[in-house]
């Protein structure tokens, strides 16, 4: 890009653009379906071995927490 | 091969005409190429077993292409090796382009920085030889020393036919005028266009987001505003995900949008 400017500097950038991938905005741009099918190659290939399944659930979690909260408010 | 099942990775390998020194690290690459091509669209240019990178196609012509490259990494040094009679592979048009006829018949005011005068060359050109298929063209361009000018022909050719402002951001030299090209917005009539006319904006990120602030200082409508965004990119086809801002796609739904939709597009 003109500039050479890094968009996501920080590793925790990336993951979560990482999972919006996966999770959301493709399935979103192209209405078929996630991107990840859930194989779990990437745990045995991630070398601080992060969990997307245990991401996703945190995530999840997160979420479920948030709607709640809203819902109570 | 059917569609469906054709490689749409492979590339085809095309031989360099020529190569135009713009600047030290600024080079335009005359190409062969058998692609048909919209002003505004790019290529996927690569070096085999060096890697890939995606080009803004910097001016079509009978049999040929033009890529201005900046040397900045692995694929784009290594390009800077080859010289007229090697051969680049490369796989494409990409992108979408300039909305042409939408913007014929109109007042046009494009607003450049730096290397982003490149995907809009053609395009000026194509205005140039056929002048009378607009109303009119004001061309703001800016660099930012005079070390980084480029096209410096064609510059001095397009001030025949178009209203023109070439400024450098902080050295003044004979025949340009310093400043930001955001300063010269001001210097546009819009009211004497009658509501008919298009705003182009190329340059890095920063530069676009403050030309569009200060043409909405002037009430231009966001449709009226053009944008060409560049972004890390790999597949070019909508397969990696690498372009996307959320649920848009930069290699399939743009590079070029209207502001109304480029002023959301913020990661
Ligand atoms: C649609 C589009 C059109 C483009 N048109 C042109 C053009 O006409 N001329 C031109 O010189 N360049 C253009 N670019 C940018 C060009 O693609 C990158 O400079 C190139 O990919 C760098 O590859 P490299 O292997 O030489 O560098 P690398 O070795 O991969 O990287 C060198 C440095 O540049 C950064 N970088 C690499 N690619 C990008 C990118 N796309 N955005 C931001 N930072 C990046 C890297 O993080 C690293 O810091 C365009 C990009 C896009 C998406
Ligand atoms: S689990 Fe499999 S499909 Fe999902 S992101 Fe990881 S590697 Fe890709
Ligand atoms: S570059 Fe791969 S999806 Fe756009």
């Amino acid at each position: 890009m003109a500039g050479q400017k890094e968009i996501r500097n920080k590793a925790s950038e990336r993951m979560r653009y990482k999972l919006l991938h996966k999770f959301h905005d493709y399935k979103e741009r192209f209405k078929t379906r996630h991107m990840c099918v859930g194989c779990g190659r990437c745990i045995h290939r991630c070398p601080e071995a992060i969990s997307i399944v245990s991401t996703l659930e945190k995530m999840n979690n997160a979420i479920v927490k948030i709607t709640n909260s809203n819902t109570q408010e | 091969m059917t569609q469906q099942n054709k490689n749409h990775m492979i590339p085809t390998a095309c031989k360099i005409i020529s190569v135009v020194k713009e600047t030290d690290i600024e080079w335009t690459f005359r190409v062969e190429s058998p692609f048909k091509a919209n002003h505004g669209q790019f290529m996927q240019l690569s070096v085999p077993k060096i890697g890939e990178a995606p080009i803004s196609i910097s001016e079509i012509g009978d049999g040929y292409m033009d890529f201005t490259l900046r040397a900045v990494g692995k694929v784009t040094n290594e390009i800077f090796e080859k010289q007229a009679g090697d051969f680049l592979f490369l796989r494409g048009p990409y992108g979408n382009g300039w909305p042409v006829e939408e913007l014929k018949d109109k007042h046009l005011v494009f607003i450049t920085g730096g290397t982003g005068l490149a995907p809009v060359r053609s395009l000026l050109n194509e205005f140039y030889n056929n002048i009378s298929s607009v109303k009119s063209v004001t061309l703001i361009s800016g660099f930012k020393n005079k070390e980084s000018i480029l096209f410096k022909d064609e510059l001095k050719k397009w001030q025949d036919k178009f209203k023109t402002f070439y400024t450098l951001d902080n050295e003044s030299i004979e025949g340009w005028n310093s400043g930001l090209v955001t300063n010269f917005v001001k210097e546009i009539d819009f009211n004497s266009f009658e509501d008919n006319y298009a705003a182009i904006v190329v340059g890095p990120p920063i530069m676009m987001k403050f030309a569009g602030l200060e043409l909405k200082k002037y009430n231009i409508p966001d449709e009226k505003i053009w944008m060409s965004f560049e972004r890390k990119m790999s597949c070019a086809i909508g397969k990696c995900g690498h372009c996307r801002i959320d649920e848009t796609y930069i290699c399939l739904d743009g590079p070029v949008f209207p502001y109304t939709v480029a002023k959301n597009l913020v990661d």
